[in-house]
């Protein structure tokens, strides 16, 4: 049936529509088994992200009716909001610090964690992925760094007399984000550190025998031209994971400095998207930046795929 | 060469180790030495305080007056009694000040005092010897608290116990069946589910004999008194005469006589059963059993201790397995010494018989819980003062027993009996009553040393302790020592299990290490801290007596006692049948079936136990009530962020109970305004003004207050006399006891509000009705600097564990919400009585020339208001049925409900579970002391609250900026808070341009075109111009009338505009021009 098909598809009695129905008909298994995941992608995400562009466009604020404003949103978003582009630097400045160094990071300690053996992999492993699925395990930093004078970090630093009244670690703007920035990354070893550590795995050792006789001299080659080319698919969810963190990047820091943190100091997107979606209820001007937060991902994600193209080359 | 490596690194780690393990228990500054400044003024309120906390108690006044167990029998007048009429009380005005009356109540000459003022009697003393004081008493009010007096003897309290008196009154339940049986006794809901019986005071003469208000003393309180002795050389002689005076606290009374008396203890139980058989009364009588269902009593102590309900097990009578059927009493709420239950019954027959009960007690683990018995109001023998009730985890059927013999008592024929069971301490009062002893000295001990070695004492220092406090050192060995000597009588004696004497014992061996080595003090003075706030625990937890009863059964001796608990298959059975029901049965106990009624749906986000509560209070309070009478409430419980959008998709409730910022739904419409409801003002008249002014925006309040919470000062004062301050009135004050504390490595604990300062000073908050914030202006920079200060100049800490440095006594004043008091009466039980709120400090008031205000004593007026936080229940939009919403408010927002919800709260959580009514009548029946209680109205009185303005969350956030400049930068704080002015006011402009406010741009227009002085005369004009009245207008836009003419419009017609007023501002600036902005836009 599927060569009547081909057939007719080649000489043009079949339009390709019908040929895509005929494949659809004939893979109807596979198509009902994505039905739960399609019907809720499209409900939570593909909806939600079409309806911020839209309600982007208008005055929307949860209780009148909306007005449709055109541009006025976006117009007021990069001309008469200074807030918006202390967001915008924030998030900029975060994501270049944690996004690039965490994937980093994450590829390296799955690489040393590679060499070791099974047993102590496992665990090893899991000692470094523990923060990041204990959702809200850095709210222990808000002990560690706490402004009480019985505070562990200030408690020690007055024990041995470096100050004598206790710091304001998540007010003081000189502290607020390195703080950050250090807990994000001690959270960073995700998904993508645990995909990293199977896509290690699943590398076909006779690779890198076939490699050696190849002339590869060092591990660093190893690394290059055998192991990197081998976790394509890996490295690029994981360069989607550090991504969408980074960008999204607000929860830790609100749950830590407080929303706005002094100064705005570690003030993102995502917090200006809260503060207006949330606390001033401007739905409108939330959607519109959120449609920009998302678009900035975007490209962010497209030149990354760029970028790991050239792996292995 | 390798061994050597591993061994310098081995060596290397070990250090490493100690120098961490060292250092891993302190994590504080290094503490500094430094004496007690004793030197500090003193004055009349502070040597009240001290006489108060150095008044001697019982065990120090028996040990005084040379009274102990083998002299107490000879200094006891057997039978000597002296009793005088009430209406005999001195009428000298030194005696008494009570406003009284005589009357005549019950054929019972008596009279009335007031819940104010002093009453004394004077009482000849027959013969030296010991009485106790005895009266006999009368409620005269449905108040739900007991009553409180203050007792002396020529003017003074001869010991602790003897000064606080609680006297009960009693209370009866209102049944419905018509033969006062079980059946039909208790009213049921909709779905069979039987409902708490209304309560109600019984005034009756009782019997009231002075006693120890803890019940650490079983018997009535003795005292010392003298005959009349001619003065002689060697003797002043005494006049046998005593004053005996009664000062009100609490609650009006009346009394038919006082006396004394001397105390005779009853016969043993061997003489009671001799006396019968001597008498040919010890008979078996073969009669059947007599059965009292526990949940029906006569009467009792508290309303609170009403029928609750088992449905753990198949024998509860009665029971069922799909409704709930209250069919037992007790339990959590009848534990506090001195609570009891009557009962009401009659033999058929005469002759010895047994009481049996069917009780739980799965509380006090490894001890027992005790009672005593009176039967017709007398103890038959001593023994029946001490009833034990073993620890199982299940229900248990006994006889009454003190543990050695089950008793036997004998009834008469046709007679009717009363019993009543009373919670007691049993042979545990003297354990407990020491273990409080032992807490109280541990915690002077341990403020001794603190007070020289800071709360983080330096493990490596020779604080030299036993040369500079050697009696401190002493003392913990002879606590010590007391410890060890309860543990052995508890596990010897009572033949108890360890489980209960282990935190004891715990204590025991750390104090008396601590005692044996000074070098083990510092080292483990916070685990001392920790032990002597587990011995409070400990003290608490034991002077709970938990017993929930089922039934009590009267029963010819000999008969063979009832099955307390169900076969495995039985109970089995009962299981299944509930978990079948559970599918059909309706247990969601807060909707209902509303029948005729009216129904609305009311929305709570407060826990479940708190719905439970409200929910029962709402069925027998409203919708049986007078005030919401043929409406019925389907309460929800729903997460709090629900009730905005469910307003806006319209699907909302009818009143929301516990809503967040009414504030910013009422700016954005979505809940109504309730000024034009007939009973607003008597509505509004229950709270005080400022619980308003949060709730209500341009003129329409929108919520009803609930709760009203405010800052209070707690003060250690057991700390803060021994440093010899005074409590401070003013923050000037306040900071003067700065340096005497730090010296004493203690601190002040405030926090970085600085409205209160600024409202003090007679400051604003606002500009123009919240069109600009006012803190640009000089008493706000004021008020801002002086909080910075605080923190930087007297470096009080910014974080802080409130009720653990209080307890701790490192900050022994904090100024903190009164919340503060429910969790420290719960979490620090050791230092109860050792601390006192007080009013918050205040600023002094001047005049506008700068010059002290007096009042008309002279003395200077001080400003101490507090900056209160209210929430309140609204109307949302959309709500169905107004009038009936708008009962509810009416009625939840009452005393009565949130008296009866405060108690029931409490009688649940314990103290802990008390509620900061806005109500004030509510506050006054709340359980607080006459003292707390006037400290508390004062405040409650004397409060500010902020107004909400569209915006105003930018305010706190802003301050929040400024203060961390100030702080972590060393900003100057007027600088720092100026800077964000114009980004406060830039979002006040943009929150009021979005909801169609006049801005403050236009505002200043306005005002420089026409000239006005303020705001009001914008109103006048517009009232007058527009032809309405000037109430009817804010600066709300669309409110212009029919004709939709805003203020804009007029601007736009007057040619005025925000821009070019900037323009002539400019001008004006840059001398070029000279004329008023009218005239300059005249001129264009």
């Amino acid at each position: 049936m599927t060569k009547k098909a081909k057939e007719a598809l080649a000489n043009g009695t079949m339009t390709k529509r019908q040929w895509t129905w005929h494949l659809m008909k004939r893979y109807k298994v596979g198509y009902f088994m994505i039905i739960p995941f399609m019907l809720l992608f499209f409900v939570f995400t593909i909806i939600p992200v079409a309806a911020s562009l839209l309600v982007g466009f208008t005055d929307y604020n949860m209780i009148e009716i909306p007005n449709w404003v055109g541009l006025d949103n976006y117009i007021t978003l990069f001309l008469d909001d200074d807030l918006f582009i202390t967001a915008v630097k924030n998030t900029l400045i975060f994501a270049v610090l944690t996004g690039p160094t965490s994937f980093i990071l994450s590829f390296i300690v799955a690489w040393f964690i590679n060499e070791l053996g099974p047993r102590t992999r496992a665990i090893v492993t899991l000692i470094f992925y523990a923060p990041s699925i204990s959702g809200g395990a850095f709210t222990i930093f808000q002990y560690i760094f706490a402004s009480d004078s019985y505070g562990l970090v200030n408690g020690w630093l007055m024990k041995f007399g470096f100050i004598d009244s206790p710091i304001l670690f998540f007010t003081d703007v000189n502290y607020i984000v390195p703080l950050c920035v250090a807990i994000s990354l001690w959270m960073s070893l995700g998904t993508s550190f645990l995909s990293f550590v199977a896509g290690l795995q699943g590398i076909d050792r006779a690779q890198f025998e076939a490699a050696s006789v190849d002339g590869i001299t060092n591990r660093w080659q190893e690394l290059w031209y055998v192991t990197l080319p081998n976790m394509k698919p890996q490295l690029m969810f994981g360069s989607v994971m550090a991504i969408t963190g980074s960008f999204g990047y607000g929860a830790m820091v609100t749950a830590l400095a407080g929303n706005p943190s002094t100064d705005y100091v570690a003030y993102t997107i995502s917090h200006h998207i809260e503060e207006y979606g949330g606390a001033r209820m401007e739905i409108g001007y939330s959607s519109a930046i959120s449609f920009v937060l998302f678009l900035i991902m975007i490209s962010a994600n497209m030149f990354v795929q760029k970028l790991l193209s050239k792996v292995g080359e | 060469m390798r061994t050597t490596k591993t061994k310098k690194l081995l060596a290397l780690f070990l250090a490493l180790v100690m120098l961490v393990g060292s250092a891993l228990p302190v994590f504080a500054a290094e503490a500094t030495t430094g004496t007690t400044d004793s030197g500090a003024g003193t004055n009349v309120a502070l040597q009240e305080l001290s006489d108060e906390y150095s008044l001697m108690n019982y065990e120090e006044y028996k040990k005084n007056k040379g009274i102990n167990v083998d002299t107490v029998d000879g200094m006891r007048n057997k039978g000597v009694s002296v009793t005088v009429p009430a209406t005999e009380y001195l009428r000298d005005e030194e005696y008494t000040t009570a406003d009284i009356t005589v009357d005549n109540i019950d054929n019972r000459d008596c009279i009335i005092v007031p819940q104010t003022g002093k009453v004394s009697w004077k009482v000849q003393v027959p013969k030296t010897g010991l009485y106790c004081v005895r009266l006999v008493y009368r409620s005269t009010t449905d108040d739900t608290m007991d009553i409180e007096r203050i007792f002396t003897i020529d003017g003074k309290a001869p010991y602790q116990e003897a000064r606080y008196q609680s006297l009960h009154k009693t209370w009866t339940f209102k049944y419905l069946s018509e033969d006062g049986g079980r059946t039909g006794a208790f009213k049921k809901d909709p779905t069979e589910n039987e409902l708490r019986p209304e309560a109600a005071v019984v005034h009756a003469w009782t019997e009231f004999s002075i006693s120890d208000v803890d019940g650490y003393y079983t018997t009535p309180l003795e005292f010392l008194l003298n005959e009349k002795v001619e003065a002689t050389e060697d003797d002043p002689g005494h006049s046998g005469e005593v004053i005996l005076t009664l000062e009100g606290v609490r609650d009006e009374m009346a009394i038919a006589e006082v006396g004394i008396y001397t105390y005779e203890s009853a016969i043993s139980y061997a003489d009671y059963i001799k006396g019968l058989k001597d008498a040919g009364k010890y008979t078996t009588p073969t009669a059947a059993p007599v059965k009292l269902e526990a949940e029906l009593p006569v009467f009792v102590s508290h309303y609170t201790i009403y029928p609750v309900y088992d449905r753990s097990s198949p024998l509860t009578s009665p029971q069922d397995s799909v409704a709930i059927l209250r069919n037992t009493i007790g339990a959590d709420k009848w534990v506090r010494s001195g609570q009891w239950i009557k009962y009401g019954f009659k033999c058929e027959e005469s002759g010895m018989y047994q009481i049996g009960m069917r009780f739980m007690q799965d509380t006090l683990k490894g001890m027992y819980s005790s009672r005593a018995i009176k039967i017709n109001g007398q103890y038959l023998f001593e023994e029946a003062k001490n009833l034990q009730f073993g620890y199982k985890n299940a229900f248990q059927y006994d006889y009454l027993t003190d543990g050695d013999q089950y008793f036997e008592f004998y009834f008469e024929k046709g007679q009717e009996y009363t019993i009543e069971f009373e919670v007691v301490l049993g042979s545990f009062a003297d354990v407990v009553r020491q273990v409080d002893g032992i807490i109280t000295s541990l915690n002077d001990d341990y403020l001794r040393i603190m007070e020289l070695t800071g709360a983080d004492a330096d493990v490596n220092r020779d604080y030299g302790l036993a040369r500079v406090m050697p009696e401190v050192i002493i003392d913990l060995a002879l606590q010590a020592d007391l410890l060890y000597t309860l543990v052995d009588f508890i596990t010897e004696t009572a033949g108890l299990k360890s489980e209960t004497t282990s935190t004891l014992e715990q204590a025991a061996v750390l104090i008396e290490r601590m005692s044996e080595d000074e070098k083990e003090i510092a080292a483990n003075l916070s685990s001392l801290k920790s032990y002597i706030s587990s011995l409070g625990t400990w003290l608490s937890d034991m002077s709970a007596q938990f017993l929930e009863v089922d039934y009590i059964k009267i029963v010819p001796t000999g008969t063979e006692k009832d099955k307390a608990e169900a076969g495995f298959w039985s109970a089995m059975w009962f299981e299944i049948k509930k978990f079948v029901a559970s599918f059909f049965a309706n247990y969601d106990a807060f909707s209902v079936d509303a029948g005729d009624n009216k129904l609305i749906t009311v929305w709570t986000s407060s826990g479940r136990d708190q719905a439970q509560i409200t929910k029962n209070l709402i069925d027998a309070g409203f919708t049986e009530g007078e005030k919401g009478k043929g409406v019925s409430v389907n309460l929800k419980l729903t997460a709090g962020g629900a009730l905005l959008p469910s307003i806006l998709a319209g699907v909302g409730p009818d009143v929301s109970i516990d809503a967040t910022s009414p504030m910013e739904m009422a700016i954005r419409g979505a809940i109504l305004p309730l000024n034009d409801y007939d009973t607003f003002d008597e509505v509004m008249a229950r709270f005080s003004d400022s619980a308003k002014v949060p709730l209500s925006l341009y003129g329409k309040t929108y919520a009803v207050p609930t709760n009203q919470g405010f800052s209070m000062m707690f003060v250690r004062e057991d700390i803060v006399t021994e440093l010899g301050l005074k409590i401070p009135e003013t923050w000037d004050e306040l900071m003067s006891m700065v340096p005497v504390l730090q010296f004493n490595n203690m601190d002040i604990g405030m926090s970085q509000d600085f409205a209160v300062f600024l409202y003090q000073s007679g400051g604003q908050y606002w500009k123009n009705e919240g069109m600009a914030i006012n803190f640009d202006d000089y008493q706000a920079l004021d008020a801002f600097e002086y909080m910075c200060n605080l923190f930087t100049q007297y470096s009080l800490p910014t974080a802080y564990d409130a009720q653990n440095r209080f307890k701790t006594g490192e900050m022994p004043v904090i100024i903190s919400s009164y919340v503060l008091y429910n969790t420290l009466t719960v979490f620090a039980p050791e230092i109860s009585g050792l601390w006192r709120f007080y009013q918050i400090p205040g600023t002094p008031v001047v005049d506008e020339n700068g010059a002290p205000v007096l009042d008309e004593n002279g003395d200077q007026v001080i400003n101490r208001h507090s900056i209160s936080s209210i929430s309140g229940v609204i109307i949302p939009k959309g709500c169905k049925d107004t009038e009936s919403a708008w009962k509810f408010l009416d009625w939840y927002s009452d005393a009565e409900f949130q008296i009866d919800y405060c108690n029931e709260m409490v009688a649940l959580l314990g103290p802990s579970g008390k509620t900061t009514p806005a109500n004030r009548e509510a506050l006054k029946e709340l359980p607080w002391t006459s003292e707390e209680l006037e400290v508390l109205e004062t405040c409650l009185d004397e409060t500010y609250a902020i107004e909400p303005f569209p915006g105003d969350y930018f305010v706190g956030r802003y301050t929040g900026f400024a203060f961390a400049a100030a702080y972590n930068q060393g900003a100057d704080p007027s600088d720092s808070l100026l800077q964000h002015v114009d980004a406060i006011n830039k979002e006040l402009s943009r929150k009021r341009k979005e909801f169609d406010l006049m801005l403050n741009e236009d505002w200043m227009a306005i005002q420089e075109y026409m000239g006005f002085e303020s705001f009001d005369d914008w109103r006048n004009y517009w009232a007058v111009e527009r032809n309405t009245t000037p109430d009817s207008i804010d600066c709300i836009q669309d409110r212009g009338g029919a004709d939709k003419y805003t203020y804009v419009d007029w601007m736009k017609d007057h040619n005025i505009s925000a821009e070019n007023f900037a323009d002539w501002e400019r001008a004006v600036k840059y001398d070029e021009t000279e004329k008023s902005y009218k005239d300059w836009l005249a001129g264009k």
